[in-house]
């Protein structure tokens, strides 16, 4: 069957159900217009919120990893800020806790606010609150709370934290404190009581170890001086206290001449005999010559009086040198001996006093740094805070604060009162079709030939309705009706929905 | 011819009961309830035992739109003749079987109200009035609104005492009409003695006498729809076919599913299309110029 036709088939087998689509239409659209005018209105409420979210954050969620997305911080936020003890706050300070008067209304309720109160970010640090009510105060009342507990909430964990940070570094501090202190007391006892044991020092030389050097050097030093003695003693034994006199004065007349006589010969290789030089020293030899009896004579007239040796009485001197050096030595090895013995005795007696005093020093050293370390943060502490109460203001601002809604922001009645006309006819337009759709009565001779059957023909009916434009006035009529109906819903809806319960009243009356 | 005055009162007054019924069943008759001499049947001569012959008017009353000179070439006509050639058509080619007459055509619907007195009468009229063959009527459903009773004939002897074999001269039965060449059984009174609806073989077996009584003769039977009566279903054995009058917009598919499975005794079943307020591009009359076309020629002279 070609489409044209098909379309009239379709349209004359449908307009045989127009009035019932009609009145499908009708009781959808006046239902569904009923319904959409008794809708409460619903207020809308927002406030805008400039908010560093990094920082407020960062206080609120410390500890928590923060995913740092824009979208996952306002979530976090909202979540946050959406927890159940502020939601039971808002029902405290706004009228909400008058509509409930059971637990499983007031669970509802706090589901409810948490679903309904919405938080978005306009940009990364603008974030918007808003709620919807069939009050407009109460919906104005809900964000403003929101907004106070949010700003409370964010000063109040700043300064709360702040203050318990400090508290604890100060307590902190002062416990190490005490400890350094004693540990230092320790250490110092420990050094004094055993100080000559103890490394001097970066060398690390004990005092032990330094007697006991000395003792050595002592002790080296005193064989030296033995030695000394033995051999002056011997060289002493060797030497002859007294001098006879040629021995005493040989060496001496004959060096006389004998220089004489070598000057002599100097000067004779350079000069000739008549230099006046060579003739003097010539005349020197020849003197001394002739005196050299004249010399030995005076030494052989003080043979008797036999002078003492000068070298036997050098070596006594030394001799005695040694002995005092010995004496000395001896003494002070005895002295240092007893010092080393002093010091074993006490060595022996404190075997770990090394390990001990390296402990001590090391837990010293530990305390010591972290008291530094406590001391430098709060120090830092005190400048972030004075830091961050001077940047308060900028961190949190309310950019909108949230006023009473006049005007109803839902529900859309324009649109929802379209949609119920636009359901209603599609529901008659779908009537007629599903009943055209079940009607299996023949319109044309294609149905009819679809039996299978040879067809004679068709008879057209013999006294054509007088086209039935009553009939088409009266369909037209009824869907005119239902679109001024439409339309008088669109411009008079409210006043309508207000006179609906007296029309309906009048109506049983 | 001769004038008969006797009959014209007569007429007048059937006349007026025909228009009673039709107003009744709210048809609106199309000829002028003020008969028109110029209209007048031609008396035909009726044996002087013969009842007279039903007049065109009754006709008419009871839906005749074809067959006359005057008639208006309407759109209606045209799609009566068409089938009516077709019907004739299969009619030549039927093959002749024992115990079934081939001339015998049945119309039948699934529903009441189909429109198969309209047909039936209508098409009976379009044969007689275009080719050779003379045409018997029978009504073979005598309830009320029936042919017998929209032609005034209720309680003339008819089909009833025919298949009660009471008649004695069944060719005496059959009245004559208006229309040449066109004569009607009525279904006819009640027998005394016999069972006030005769058994559907009864009525075959009645029908085949006739049918042999007139061998010329097309015999088109107007029967009780399928859905209602089993008679249908004994005529179609007797029967060279079977027309099914199917109402357009109203009866179901399945409804004439079932019908046809009632007379699917006789070999030519054939459907027609009866009402259709719809044409489609591939039925005859989509383009539709006769009322046009017979607006001008006949209209002037009728």
């Amino acid at each position: 069957m070609p489409f044209p036709t098909m379309l009239r088939r379709y349209a004359r087998a449908g307009w045989r159900h127009r009035w019932k689509s009609l009145a499908l239409a009708w009781l959808i659209c006046a239902a569904g217009w009923t319904g959409v005018y008794l809708m409460p209105n619903q207020f809308e409420a927002n406030a805008r919120l400039y908010a560093d979210a990094d920082i407020i954050l960062g206080q609120l969620l410390s500890g928590i990893a923060v995913d740092s997305s824009p979208a996952r911080q306002v979530e976090l936020l909202q979540r946050t800020l959406l927890s159940r003890p502020n939601l039971e706050r808002v029902i405290a300070r706004t009228d909400l806790d008058q509509q409930v008067d059971s637990i499983a209304a007031r669970e509802a309720l706090l589901r409810r606010l948490e679903r309904e109160i919405r938080i978005w970010g306009q940009t990364r640090n603008l974030f918007t609150i808003s709620y919807t009510a069939p009050d407009p105060k109460l919906a104005r009342d809900v964000v403003q709370t929101v907004l106070d507990l949010f700003i409370e909430q964010a000063n109040n964990s700043d300064l709360q934290q702040m203050e318990s940070a400090r508290a604890f570094l100060n307590q902190q501090i002062a416990g190490y404190e005490a400890q350094l202190r004693e540990a230092e007391q320790r250490r110092a006892d420990f050094r004094a009581r055993y100080l000559e044991l103890l490394p001097e020092g970066p060398s690390g030389i004990t005092g032990l170890e330094q007697a006991r050097t000395k003792l050595q050097q002592l002790r080296g030093q005193l064989v030296d001086a033995q030695q000394r003695h033995a051999l002056t003693r011997q060289q002493l034994e060797a030497t002859p206290a007294v001098l006879s006199a040629a021995e005493a004065a040989g060496p001496g007349g004959e060096s006389r001449l004998a220089a004489a006589e070598r000057t002599l010969r100097e000067l004779r290789l350079r000069y000739t005999d008549q230099h006046p030089d060579v003739i003097a020293a010539r005349n020197l030899v020849a003197e001394l010559r002739s005196s050299g009896d004249g010399a030995r004579a005076p030494a052989a007239g003080a043979r008797p009086a036999a002078r003492t040796n000068p070298l036997h009485e050098q070596l006594r001197l030394r001799l005695v040198d040694a002995d005092a050096a010995i004496a000395s030595l001896e003494r002070q090895i005895g002295e240092e001996e007893a010092t080393v013995e002093r010091l074993e005795t006490i060595a022996r007696n404190a075997p770990h006093l090394q390990a001990q005093f390296i402990n001590l020093d090391r837990d010293y050293t530990v305390l010591r740094k972290n008291y530094e370390e406590l001391l430098e943060r709060r120090e830092s502490l005190q400048i972030a805070g004075a830091a961050r109460t001077g940047a308060d203001r900028v961190r949190l601002e309310v950019v909108d604060p949230p006023t009473l809604p006049l005007v109803p922001a839902g529900p859309k009645r324009m649109l929802l009162a379209s949609g119920v006309l636009l359901a209603g006819l599609g529901a008659g337009a779908g009537l007629a079709l599903l009943l055209v759709k079940l009607d299996a009565g023949f319109y044309t001779l294609h149905d009819l030939r679809r039996l299978g059957l040879p067809v004679l023909g068709g008879l057209s009916v013999a006294h054509p309705m007088p086209r039935n434009g009553a009939a088409l006035a009266a369909f037209a009529g009824g869907l005119g009706l239902l679109l001024a109906t439409y339309g008088a819903v669109l411009t008079q809806g409210p006043q309508l929905a207000a006179k609906l319960p007296q029309l309906v009243a009048r109506m049983i009356a | 011819m001769t004038y008969v005055p006797a009959p014209r009162p007569h007429l007048v007054e059937r006349a007026v009961e025909a228009l009673g019924q039709a107003h009744a069943l709210g048809r609106t008759p199309q000829a002028a309830p003020v008969p028109d001499p110029a209209a007048a049947p031609p008396p035909a001569p009726p044996p002087p035992a013969a009842p007279a012959p039903i007049g065109l008017q009754a006709l008419q009353q009871a839906g005749l739109l074809v067959g006359q000179a005057g008639t208006v070439r309407s759109r209606l006509s045209e799609e009566i003749s068409l089938i009516q050639q077709q019907l004739l058509r299969s009619l030549r080619a039927a093959e002749p079987a024992e115990g079934r007459c081939t001339r015998a055509i049945l119309v039948t619907s699934a529903r009441p109200g189909e429109g198969k007195s309209f047909t039936s009468l209508n098409l009976a009229a379009s044969i007689a009035a275009s080719s050779a063959m003379p045409v018997l009527l029978v009504d073979a459903d005598g309830k009320r609104g029936s042919l017998s009773e929209l032609l005034g004939t209720a309680q003339a002897p008819g089909l009833r005492l025919l298949a009660a074999r009471q008649a004695p001269h069944p060719a005496a039965l059959v009245l004559a009409t208006a229309q040449p060449r066109l004569s009607f059984l009525p279904y006819g009174a009640p027998v005394a003695g016999a069972s006030p609806v005769p058994p559907g073989a009864q009525v075959a077996a009645a029908i085949l006498r006739l049918a042999a009584m007139l061998p010329d003769h097309v015999l088109i039977l107007d029967s009780p729809p399928c859905l209602a009566t089993s008679d249908p279903s004994s005529l179609a054995a007797v029967v060279g076919q079977v027309l099914m009058v199917v109402q357009a917009e109203k009866t179901q598919r399945d409804e004439v599913e079932a019908a046809l499975d009632m007379v699917d005794a006789c070999p030519v079943l054939q459907l027609l299309l009866n009402r259709t307020q719809l044409t489609s591009n591939d039925s005859f009359g989509a383009y539709g110029a006769y009322d046009v076309y017979g607006a001008h020629g006949p209209q002037a002279s009728g």
